[in-house]
């Protein structure tokens, strides 16, 4: 190929944006997250459009029901926004030499993002201690009824297993098949059955077993819990849209979440750098690229905050 | 290339700006509710969902258009910004519109499902109870 062994046969290659090649690849990278978010979200409206009762009402569940508070993501909202503005200042720190005040302010950033993760990880322990969790909520009635049925056998057979004698087991099996029967004949209630399920095991001294093996009972001590603080009962035995809210919540919220951990990573970097050998002018470039990364996760967040903690319909 | 001029002002009233829009959604989350039952001429000041939903998700675009423009530097940055975010802006507006006629809008002939008889008459037991906190 000898023309293009030839020095003049081709121009040199030259950049054609005058920008630094690093946040030309961080923008474009931006570009392809911003597609995998606007997926995410897209498919949430859809979906949530879609969650509608018999009449065609909206039917998704409300934050009464499915623990939701306002002010957390209100709360998260804030420390994003603070971090935002704390790493453009710390950009512009850097970019004039003032290293110590730079750092400082990247050290502020990596806090916020701690405490982001730190409330985001309260809610999801309120989620959890709720149940409200995907495949876990019973979204009909009949099907809260099934799941009661199916946990009285199960403390039936755990019971007949612990209480050795015949007399109890079949004391036991005749007063399990009773309420069972009420149960699915709707003559009873569930949180009736619950009740019954409790004196039932405070009589034969199996109280704490039904504590932790099971969930029915579990959903019964916290309404109990809370009509007694507040008067008002948010827990439910089931509901309807429960678990498409629960996964497009974790779901949204989860990779959101790892994306703030990745941003951690990024920013433990100059951190580091600049705990040991102080930071330079020249690192303002990569601060740069890591707040245009950061600002993103703080845009998602922006979009994600009312669409899940306070659009209602 | 974003100049590199200061803009500790620009961004501390951006700062600013994004508390106060923060405050707004938050206050907009506590703006009442308009009830199937209320009579337009009962004088209760009152707000109907979508209105809501429409006012929260303004400040959002609001608050992304700051952030975007201000601490992502678009604001001073040359035209490649359009090359690069037009085509990925045209492809998330067009996504959820594209799902949209077959779910959201209920193309389809609907046949209610349990979940969906159980959600109406959760409906039906709020309305009794005119029950509304949080």
């Amino acid at each position: 190929m000898s023309h293009s062994s030839h020095p003049d046969a081709a121009p040199p290659l030259k950049m054609g944006l005058k920008m630094a090649d690093s946040k030309l690849c961080m923008w474009l990278f931006l570009g392809t997250e911003i597609m995998f978010f606007t997926a995410l979200i897209g498919t949430y409206i859809v979906l949530r459009l879609s969650a509608v009762d018999a009449d065609g009402k909206g039917a998704w569940p409300t934050n009464d029901v499915s623990h939701i508070k306002t002010m957390w993501g209100a709360i998260n909202t804030f420390v994003l926004i603070a971090s935002s503005y704390l790493v453009v200042k710390s950009h512009e720190e850097i970019a004039r030499g003032q290293s110590g005040k730079g750092l400082f302010s990247l050290i502020l950033v990596f806090i916020c993002a701690v405490l982001f993760l730190g409330i985001k990880a309260y809610e999801y322990k309120g989620k959890i201690d709720h149940d409200i969790l995907p495949g876990r909520i019973s979204e009909t009635r009949q099907q809260a009824i099934q799941r009661a049925v199916n946990e009285i056998g199960a403390v039936a057979a755990l019971d007949a297993e612990v209480l050795g004698t015949a007399d109890i087991k079949k004391r036991l099996e005749l007063e399990h098949e009773k309420l069972e029967s009420l149960l699915r004949q709707e003559k009873l209630t569930i949180e009736e059955t619950e009740q019954c399920e409790v004196e039932l095991a405070q009589a034969m001294n199996f109280e704490k077993r039904i504590k932790s093996d099971v969930r029915m009972y579990f959903i019964y001590t916290v309404r109990q819990q809370e009509q007694k603080d507040t008067g008002h009962i948010h827990s439910q035995y089931y509901i309807p849209y429960g678990n498409l809210f629960a996964s497009c919540y974790f779901t949204m919220t989860g990779f959101h979440a790892i994306h703030v951990i990745v941003g951690m990573i990024i920013f433990f970097f100059p951190i580091k750098k600049g705990l040991l050998k102080g930071l330079e002018k020249e690192d303002a470039q990569y601060v740069e690229n890591a707040g245009l990364y950061w600002h993103f996760v703080d845009l998602v967040w922006i979009f994600l905050f009312p669409m899940i903690y306070i659009v209602q319909f | 290339m974003a100049d590199h001029k200061s803009h500790d002002k620009i961004y501390l009233a951006v700062f600013g700006a994004l508390c106060v829009f923060t405050l707004l959604s938050a206050g907009a989350d506590m703006l009442p509710i308009k009830e199937a039952g209320d009579q337009p001429e009962s004088g209760k000041m009152a707000f109907s969902t979508p209105v809501i939903a429409v006012i929260v998700l303004a400040i959002a675009v609001a608050k992304a258009t700051c952030v975007m423009l201000y601490f992502m530097h678009l604001k001073w940055e040359r035209g490649w910004k359009y090359v690069l975010l037009a085509p990925t802006t045209i492809l998330a507006i067009g996504f959820p519109i594209a799902l949209m006629p077959d779910i959201g809008f209920h193309y389809y002939h609907r046949v209610p499902t349990e979940t969906m008889i159980e959600a109406s008459a959760d409906h039906a037991d709020a309305d009794a109870d005119s029950h509304h906190d949080d």
